[in-house]
């Protein structure tokens, strides 16, 4: 009968212990074991991998617009190099110097990089590379990984530096007015992604003429850059968070429009004949 | 005869009856309050353990699907999109020298002419030699550059004369941004 009595007691104690000590806090406490987080986390981990599929469709899009582009991906391609194409720096200015009636006195290359204090706008009108947030695998692929925006300002600066590269051709020729007006018009079309960085045209003897010489003659000093980049080659991680991959294709609308600059007139070099008996005798 | 309170005794019996009815429905309903809650505790148990189970095979799943990804591939995507992107900007920023000549030919004063002109990108500048008959068109020509609308400052670097009398004015302007 006492032990009859203890039972209800008993019952009421025990369920209140496992009620407080195990099942509310395994059904909706804050620790991460919590039924309520684990929820919650599967069903990131279930968006993160409906996220990775739609980007791996995206990207078998994307990569087949790259390899059928046709003309305009070739443009693209083309326009901007991954790799240095000196050669090709050379014989375009030299093909639109030839047309222009330029003489060419002087050709000077540098390879340069945009430095970590420059601003690539200026130095090569292009963008500024933005250091790509890290997505957290922990808590969601496209969960943004807590960095500061300093470290951030600084891998940008990192990435600047070691990604954006140009060819700094400075050349010195002399012709009359309009033709070295048609050739900065020309250089700035070359069908290479350039800029023109600073030039200056100037009277062989200044205030004097000298009889003998051609009053109309002009020289001239150009500094031109020629861009080229470095290949990204960023961890998976990096490159998720890229709003490129939510797109099913690229839009080449502006390239399009832009088209006949972009060709320019560009040609495209090649290597000719090869091979001397003696390579000291022409 | 003798009084019985045959009353009192059925009162008894019923308190009596009634105790065990109450330590009969409360002892159900212990067995059945532990009952439940037992069986809440095992469903919570078994719920948890499938739920992390799940969520281990979607992790693993997600491992493969990450690891499954052609880096390179996506490098050369996203390559091509910056590429878009620059060429875009870049003729969108870049001046045309074409610009920086025709404005000296406008702006220029009848009555002089250029020993030396010079456009810098980077600095965003001009740098003209300007040789004139006076100056008074130096004057002319320094106006003609702030009037322009083109400038946020024009400054003259240096001025004097040639030896054939003319004057020389080097002048140099910022663009406005």
């Amino acid at each position: 009968m006492k032990l009859k009595l203890l039972l209800i007691p008993f019952a009421v104690l025990m369920s209140l212990i496992l009620v407080i000590w195990y099942i509310y806090p395994s059904l909706f406490g804050d620790d991460p074991n919590s039924i309520k987080n684990i929820r919650k986390e599967v069903s990131k981990i279930e968006g993160d991998i409906a996220n990775i599929k739609n980007k791996k469709s995206n990207i078998n899009k994307l990569t087949q617009a790259i390899e059928s582009g046709g003309s305009l991906g070739d443009v693209v391609l083309n326009y901007y190099s991954n790799t240095r194409r000196d050669e090709d720096v050379i014989n375009n200015l030299n093909n639109i110097a030839f047309n222009e009636g330029i003489y060419l006195d002087d050709i000077d290359l540098k390879y340069l990089k945009v430095d970590k204090s420059d601003d690539p706008v200026k130095v090569m009108s292009l963008k500024k590379i933005e250091a790509l947030t890290p997505a957290t695998l922990s808590g969601g692929v496209t969960d943004i990984a807590n960095q500061s925006q300093a470290d951030l300002d600084i891998q940008t600066q990192e990435l600047n530096g070691s990604r954006i590269n140009y060819i700094s051709v400075a050349l010195k020729g002399s012709g009359d007015y309009s033709q070295i007006r048609n050739f900065l018009i020309s250089v700035n079309k070359i069908g290479l992604l350039n800029k023109v960085q600073s030039f200056k045209i100037y009277k062989d003897v200044v205030g004097k003429e000298n009889e003998s010489s051609d009053p109309n003659k002009l020289k001239f000093d150009l500094t031109i850059g020629f861009g080229y980049f470095k290949e990204s080659k960023e961890p998976v991680v990096n490159l998720l968070n890229s709003p490129v991959l939510g797109l099913n294709d690229f839009d080449l609308s502006e390239i399009e429009k832009s088209k006949d600059i972009l060709t320019g007139n560009y040609q495209k070099s090649e290597i000719g004949e090869t091979g001397l008996i003696n390579p000291f005798i022409p | 005869m003798v009084d019985i309170n045959l009353h009192q005794v059925a009162e008894n019996d019923l308190r009596i009856s009634k105790k065990k009815s109450v330590l009969k429905s409360g002892m159900f309903t212990s067995i059945l309050l532990l009952g439940i809650i037992f069986s809440i505790y095992g469903i919570v148990v078994i719920y948890k353990n499938i739920l992390v189970n799940k969520r281990d095979n979607l992790t693993l799943i997600r491992t493969k699907e990450l690891s499954s990804f052609d880096l390179s591939e996506i490098n050369k995507i996203i390559d091509f999109q910056y590429r878009i992107d620059n060429i875009v900007f870049n003729i969108k920023d870049k001046k045309s020298p074409a610009e920086a000549l025709e404005l000296v030919e406008k702006f220029i004063v009848k009555g002089s002419f250029l020993s030396s002109y010079s456009y810098d990108a980077i600095e965003n500048k001009i740098k003209m030699k300007v040789v004139l008959n006076s100056f008074r068109l130096g004057a002319n020509q320094i106006l003609s550059l702030k009037k322009s609308g083109l400038f946020e400052d024009v400054r003259v670097i240096d001025s004097g004369r040639n030896s054939d009398e003319q004057a020389v004015f080097e002048l140099e302007a910022y663009f406005k941004n």
